[in-house]
């Protein structure tokens, strides 16, 4: 990205603006919706549609930012430190598996990259959560987790596929 | 497009992959669960520092131990958060712990409840 203020530069920041907010409101609606297992942590992730969709439609670089932007804010909101670690451990290593791995994936795969990224936040959570609950307990948790994040993040990966499909028709790409 | 990625892997090979991948996860924690033995001291555990220990067998009665903000609740079989301040109540949802696999941690108010094992203290060790 340039520096100088130009109409594509301004495009940019305000498309970032826009799926940074959509980001942030899912998180906060998905906050509200009651967990349906008795596991604590376990959430349907729907800010990652906004994630993988960003890294279709707006590159690697913007990602970055709205991710950024969409963990620190929905830390302020939720108005704790420590959910904060844990986003941000989770989202970063969201963000660089989906980065290396989006090539291999396009089309009517593009889901697996919501599964993959799914896993991956749990792993990056539960490294945070390691200093808390200590390692006995990490290997339970993880395997529960990882079931849950195979069925949670098939299920935004399709939701991020169609977007992005959609996405491509209107612009006319590909 | 097409040719940029030379390595194209189909739908027919990753739905089966996740699918086993997902029954891996399920089978290895469930096998974990059956394993695992039942401890028989409730540890309470705030801001880092144990506060409470004390013998499942000694709750033939229901305990109540209030910490300011989080109510644990210790009975003959289990450990259970009554309440709590915080505003998801993760840890109330969890509902009551019978073994050491899963303790229940209270992220807001720095509470962690947990079931140890009377003989070895390694997983307090690791806990800690």
């Amino acid at each position: 990205m340039q520096l100088r203020a130009n109409k594509t530069n301004i495009h940019i920041v305000v498309k970032c603006g826009l799926l940074a907010c959509v980001a942030l409101v899912l998180s906060i609606v998905e906050s509200v919706i009651p967990p349906p297992v008795a596991v604590p942590g376990i959430k349907l992730g729907l800010a990652n549609v906004v994630t993988l969709a960003a890294m279709y439609i707006m590159g690697p670089a913007s990602t970055f930012f709205i991710l950024l932007v969409r963990i620190i804010l929905s830390a302020v909101f939720a108005g704790q430190a420590v959910s904060f670690m844990y986003s941000l451990c989770g989202g970063m290593m969201c963000y660089i598996a989906t980065l290396v791995l989006k090539r291999f994936f396009d089309g009517n795969t593009i889901w697996t990259l919501g599964v993959i990224g799914a896993l991956c936040h749990n792993l990056g959570q539960l490294m945070c959560a390691y200093f808390v609950i200590g390692f006995s307990s990490i290997v339970y948790y993880g395997l529960v987790m990882g079931l849950c994040a195979c069925i949670t993040g098939t299920f935004t990966g399709l939701c991020a596929q169609c977007l992005i499909n959609k996405y491509n028709i209107i612009k006319g790409v590909k | 497009m097409r040719s940029f990625c030379k390595k194209k892997i189909s739908n027919a090979i990753i739905i089966p992959l996740v699918f086993l991948l997902a029954i891996a996860f399920g089978v290895g924690a469930w096998g974990l669960k059956s394993f695992c033995q039942s401890g028989t001291i409730a540890e309470i555990i705030k801001d880092g520092k144990v506060i409470e220990q004390i013998p499942l067998s000694d709750a033939t009665k229901p305990i109540t131990v209030n910490l300011g903000g989080n109510v644990v609740v210790i009975e003959n079989d289990g450990v259970r958060m009554k309440s709590a301040s915080c505003h998801d109540k993760l840890c109330v949802h969890q509902g009551k712990i019978k073994n050491s696999l899963c303790p229940i941690v209270c992220m807001p108010n720095k509470v962690t409840v947990k079931i140890i094992d009377g003989g070895g203290d390694v997983d307090a060790v690791a806990g800690k």
